[in-house]
């Protein structure tokens, strides 16, 4: 767009529904799915060929080529079995947009669910507990258009250099043992079952080979939400002094969860402030 | 799908690690009968999920019920 001195550039803004967001989506796994079935074709074909050679040799009756043929024979069948899910899951794929919206509203733990203009579906969750504890408001995001992307953002309990999650860092989740989870219900066409694993992954997820010990991220947590506490505006000094006084203006359930409340409201604020940066327009579902 | 009669719900029982599948079951059929149709047979530390709320096998599904089978893993590489 032409900018003139002196005058601010108005960037266009093009708002995504989410019936745009899964045509892309459909787009981008029928590209991966039509992928596999055209590579195991090329892998099927030359074993095909490496068999015909095999066949043809003087010694095509020995031990040996026998236990290739049957290698390569082993190979295909398994292929076409790969293949044979590929298309599968392009004719089974169930993407009712209706039906899907329906689902994830009424899915317990998530709040509310937009698509930003920048190709994201962004599913905001509830407050998150592992066990008993809070750990969190996330919002698992999910691109569509330029490449599948995942990305998931603590809400609540973030800070520049801090851990969103022990397992997610810079918005980006070391999923371990849910990888294969997480993407094969993504590559599936599987949304609800996505998004819900995601909620398991960052409610039950271990802690082997995490970014940190959970325990070390519940003590970082814990300091954040002191530091966001004090912070916090509109609370004076002689507040801040008697931690006592917060908790009786709060009228919370718990000590812990006035901390809580006083950190979120903090963070929300910035929150607030930033997004708009962040996504330019967003669209509520 | 075919449904036998007006009754029927169809259910989609995902479980972590296997593809999921659709099952079609009379109507006012509980957890337990839904994993039976699907095959599936819980292992002890296998959890299950419906609608983000943790249920019991005896919990009655409804038409469109996605249930998840959970069970805890690791984070990290």
């Amino acid at each position: 767009m032409a900018t003139t001195l002196g005058t601010i550039e108005e960037k266009p803004v093009v708002k995504r529904s989410f019936s745009s967001w899964l045509k892309a989506y459909k787009v981008e796994i029928t590209s991966v799915q039509e992928k596999l079935i055209k590579s195991q074709h090329t892998a099927i074909e030359r074993n095909e060929e490496q068999i015909k050679v095999l066949k043809e040799r003087s010694d095509a009756s020995s031990e040996v080529i026998q236990v290739h043929i049957s290698n390569y024979q082993k190979s295909n069948r398994q292929s076409r079995e790969k293949q044979a899910k590929a298309a599968n899951i392009l004719n089974r794929m169930d993407l009712d947009e209706k039906k899907l919206l329906k689902k994830l509203k009424a899915h317990s733990m998530i709040q509310s669910i937009t698509v930003g203009s920048d190709g994201y579906l962004s599913v905001f969750t509830k407050m998150l507990k592992w066990k008993t504890t809070n750990i969190g408001k996330f919002r698992i995001c999910l691109s569509a258009g330029s490449g599948l992307r995942l990305y998931v953002f603590n809400l609540t309990y973030s800070q520049e250099n801090r851990l969103d999650h022990w397992a997610i860092q810079h918005n980006e989740p070391c999923l371990g043992e849910y990888t294969d989870i997480v993407w094969d219900n993504i590559y599936r066409g599987e949304i609800y079952l996505f998004i819900d694993s995601m909620i398991h992954f960052i409610t039950m997820a271990g802690d082997d080979g995490a970014y940190t010990d959970r325990d070390d991220w519940f003590d970082e947590r814990t300091k954040l939400t002191a530091d966001q506490a004090k912070k916090k505006s509109g609370v004076s000094e002689r507040l801040l002094r008697s931690p006592r006084r917060i908790m009786m203006s709060m009228n919370p359930i718990s000590s812990e969860e006035s901390s809580f409340q006083l950190a979120y409201d903090a963070y929300d604020a910035y929150m607030q402030r930033t997004r708009s940066s962040v996504l330019i327009e967003e669209t509520d579902l | 799908m075919i449904k036998a009669n007006g009754n029927d719900i169809t259910v989609k029982i995902g479980r972590f690690g296997s593809e999921a599948q659709s099952v079609n079951l009379p109507k006012d059929s509980t957890i337990q009968a839904a994993l039976s149709e699907a095959g599936i047979r819980l292992g002890e530390e296998e959890k299950v999920w419906v609608n983000g709320e943790r249920a019991t096998s005896r919990d009655i599904l409804e038409d469109g019920d996605v249930v998840n089978v959970v069970s805890p893993k690791e984070a990290g590489a």
